[in-house]
């Protein structure tokens, strides 16, 4: 599928598209808590449409496209100030969503803006530790490879992120 | 069990929780996006047709295997310099007409000459006489005649030819 996106193939892309648009969009969504969200879904596979031919097929692709989710939620950081976290907005917007024909039962969307609040909460690097691997799926060599930080220190920063959102979640104050 | 399996078993137990509690959301539809991305693939490819490099990007197999079908720039340019056959024709009765002019204004000359006075070196006393004869009238007349017949043959469309190549 890639080497076929590599040559410009639109069922290549197609696949992809089926394969990273959910994972990329959980990710930003995250990240960035705006409502702009599918234009920034929409701009990243633009943005690998345009550099797929200087992807080098070094490391997989999942890392790669994922670099370049990180670059656009940073500008998008770096552009606008992060809005306080609506949390009842975000409730009601997920009561609404018509998103899966397999919506979540209520109280699991409870549990799951409880979740997005707490990540909030979370120190930046923290933060995005967990999100890439929850959604990018990405290991841990390749988040530290990605942050430019040391393998210790992602782990680290997971190890911390995840204790203090589990107990955020499990045990609200 | 030291530190560092102990971290790695908290964080694989803590990640097994937040798949439970987190699931990753789902595109509303992706087929809006899926028409918008084949809008950028073919700009995509017209951008790599037109331009000699990807710039930032490296080189991949399409734009490689385009090259050996489509003009290249160089090339376009060798080709841009080689003249049409409209712009040939054009260029050889430019050429034409401008030698029967040389011969034309040779022999207007050569004629004028036999009103000089009898002090010119002896060296053109050959011309003069030759000037005299009925060789030269007879020239001149055939240089206007071929003159004349180069204009008659060419249809006014070719005159554009002539102008653009002057």
């Amino acid at each position: 599928m890639i080497e076929r996106a590599c040559q410009f193939d639109p069922e290549a892309f197609d696949l992809l598209v089926d394969e990273y648009a959910p994972r990329v969009r959980g990710f930003l969504r995250s990240i960035v808590r705006t409502s702009d969200v599918d234009d920034m879904v929409q701009e990243l596979f633009l943005r690998v449409v345009r550099m797929i031919g200087s992807y080098q097929h070094v490391g997989r692709f999942d890392a790669w496209i994922f670099q370049i989710a990180r670059n656009l939620a940073h500008d998008h950081l770096r552009e606008t100030a992060r809005q306080p976290l609506d949390s009842q907005a975000l409730m009601d917007s997920r009561l609404r969503s018509e998103e899966s024909p397999t919506a979540q039962p209520m109280e699991n969307a409870e549990t799951a803006v409880q979740v997005e609040a707490a990540l909030q909460r979370l120190p930046d690097a923290e933060r995005e530790v967990i999100l890439l691997r929850h959604f990018g799926r990405l290991t841990f060599e390749e988040i530290a490879t990605l942050m430019n930080t040391p393998l210790g220190t992602a782990l680290a920063r997971s190890h911390r992120g995840l204790s203090k959102l589990r107990n955020w979640v499990e045990k609200p104050a | 069990m030291n530190d560092d399996q102990q971290e790695l078993r908290e964080i694989a137990d803590h990640e097994q929780w937040l798949a439970g509690v987190l699931p990753p959301a789902r595109s509303q539809s992706t087929e809006h996006l899926k028409l918008r991305v084949r809008i950028e693939l073919g700009e995509q490819w017209l951008r790599n047709q037109w331009s000699p490099t990807l710039g930032e990007t490296a080189p991949h197999p399409l734009q490689e295997a385009l090259r050996h079908v489509l003009p290249q720039s160089p090339h376009r340019a060798v080709l841009q310099s080689v003249p049409g056959p409209r712009k040939s024709l054009g260029r050889a009765w430019v050429a034409g007409l401008g030698l029967a002019a040389m011969l034309f204004i040779s022999i207007v000359i050569l004629r004028t000459g036999e009103t000089e006075t009898s002090n010119r070196p002896d060296d053109f006393t050959a011309l003069d006489e030759a000037a005299d004869t009925e060789d030269f009238d007879d020239e001149l007349d055939d240089a206007w005649a071929e003159l004349e017949e180069l204009l008659a043959s060419r249809d006014e469309s070719e005159w554009e030819d002539v102008l653009e190549g002057l």
